[in-house]
């Protein structure tokens, strides 16, 4: 809780990292790692050796739950397989962490359907939700080899209608934020609007504000009632570039609403979620932007919405009487 | 706070109300778009939804002020104060809005 609001982290991850996981079939591989840590990692750079390792259940919990002021998170998987034998961020890694501490780490399990095929993609993903108790999938589809679109009726509406099938009704993409030398335009979010369409039903999340791609992300989040936003990735700008992230907040709220934006550190990468909550809680639209853009000031409401709140009802949860129940975190009133 | 006209009316009727949105939605029709009501606040605010053309449009603030705020009141016989669902924008814009493009002269068929 921060200045008596509860936050609910939407995208956490435990990564791997580590050398061990880096394909060996992959000249880039190196490179490319780098690039993830630089495009996601803290303005204040930690030592690359350091977010280079495989992140474990306890060094979570210790950055998110005992380093800063978060409630609950959702531990996703990132289905990147380019340049990682076991995946940028592993399932086995995040659902570790929620069965350890399941009262605070929600997980979120991810397939993709053409590593191993659609067919072994679905059986995955039944395994996850039955098994594993997956409340989400997070899906990557844009890869260097191998992207897929989120409208294809082929390949992608055969995942959606099994989540729906079981229960899950949020789904989740990264967008934007390409890495390494894959093609960006395969991050676009413009596919998700047939999605949208075509899955009333379904809550779709577009992760990193699917930067560059902002102006069509914001449209589209603006027209389809089932699109959401998580501020993932973006984060860091808070510090930055402040007046930038007033621009970006002024415009989410003018046209988007505070309703559908989530809180989403992306822990580890960026270290400890704190000193963003705190730049987050200080944020305030400038009077000068306010008038010159016509954005309107961003209030105590719209931060409980955005750090907890909006995710909460999305999965159907009642957000205080979670964190009262959860175990007390070691060093926290 | 929202943008949306910080009267202290009485409440409208809510058939009164349901016919002043109606009028609304309807000339938002004329252009693809429309308008339904999400619900009446405690504090008598009146909140829409935007449907149709209207949904993501960057120049809502113009059709609450030009259109949705006027015909509403004129509808309904007094000040209403309105906001759209999922949408703010900064008081210091509205007070540009109402000081250089006033709303039309409504005409009576458009609340009948």
């Amino acid at each position: 809780m921060i200045d008596g609001i509860h936050v609910f982290d939407n995208v956490i991850h435990a990564y791997d990292l580590s050398d061990e996981n880096l394909r060996p079939d992959r000249a880039d591989a190196v490179t490319a790692r780098a690039h993830m840590v630089g495009a996601l990692g803290p303005p204040r750079r930690q030592d690359p050796a350091e977010l280079s390792r495989a992140w474990l259940a306890d060094d979570m919990y210790s950055l998110v739950f005992e380093q800063s002021s978060t409630d609950l998170a959702m531990a996703q998987v990132v289905p990147i397989y380019d340049w990682y034998t076991n995946w940028f961020a592993p399932v086995n890694a995040q659902y570790e962490l929620a069965r350890k501490y399941p009262d605070r780490v929600l997980f979120c399990g991810g397939v993709d359907p053409l590593y191993e095929g659609l067919d072994a993609a679905l059986a995955a993903l039944e395994h996850q939700v039955t098994e594993m108790g997956a409340r989400s999938i997070k899906f990557y589809n844009g890869h260097v080899e191998g992207s897929w679109a989120c409208d294809d009726p082929k390949v992608a509406y055969p995942l959606y209608e099994k989540c729906l099938e079981l229960g899950v009704d949020v789904v989740q993409f990264h967008k934007g934020i390409p890495f390494g030398d894959q093609n960006m335009e395969t991050l676009r979010p413009n596919d998700l609007q047939k999605a949208a369409r075509d899955f009333p039903a379904m809550k779709f999340i577009i992760h990193h504000l699917a930067y560059p791609y902002v102006d069509e992300t914001i449209s589209i989040a603006a027209r389809f009632p089932n699109i959401y936003l998580a501020l993932s990735g973006t984060v860091s700008l808070f510090m930055i570039a402040p007046v930038r992230m007033q621009h970006i907040m002024g415009r989410l709220l003018y046209e988007v609403g505070s309703a559908k934006l989530l809180w989403g550190s992306e822990a580890a990468l960026v270290g400890s979620p704190e000193p963003y909550l705190r730049t987050f809680m200080d944020l305030a639209i400038s009077d000068e932007l306010m008038d010159g853009y016509g954005y309107p000031q961003i209030t105590r409401a719209d931060k409980e919405a955005i750090l907890g709140l909006n995710f909460a009802r999305m999965l159907g949860m009642d957000l205080a009487r979670a964190v009262a129940s959860a175990s007390p975190i070691p060093g926290r009133p | 706070m929202a943008a949306s006209g910080t009267d202290q009316p009485d409440s409208p009727r809510q058939d009164t109300l349901s016919h002043g949105v109606a009028c609304v939605d309807r000339a938002l029709r004329a252009h693809r778009g429309g308008a339904e009501l999400v619900e009446q606040r405690a504090d008598g605010e009146v909140v829409l939804r935007l449907t149709g053309m209207c949904t993501g449009c960057l120049f809502w603030p113009a059709t609450l002020a030009g259109t949705i705020k006027p015909l509403l009141e004129h509808s309904v016989g007094g000040p209403v104060p309105v906001s759209i669902e999922g949408r703010r924008v900064s008081e210091a814009a509205m007070a540009r809005l109402a000081r250089l493009a006033p709303p039309l002269r409504l005409t009576e068929h458009l609340t009948r």
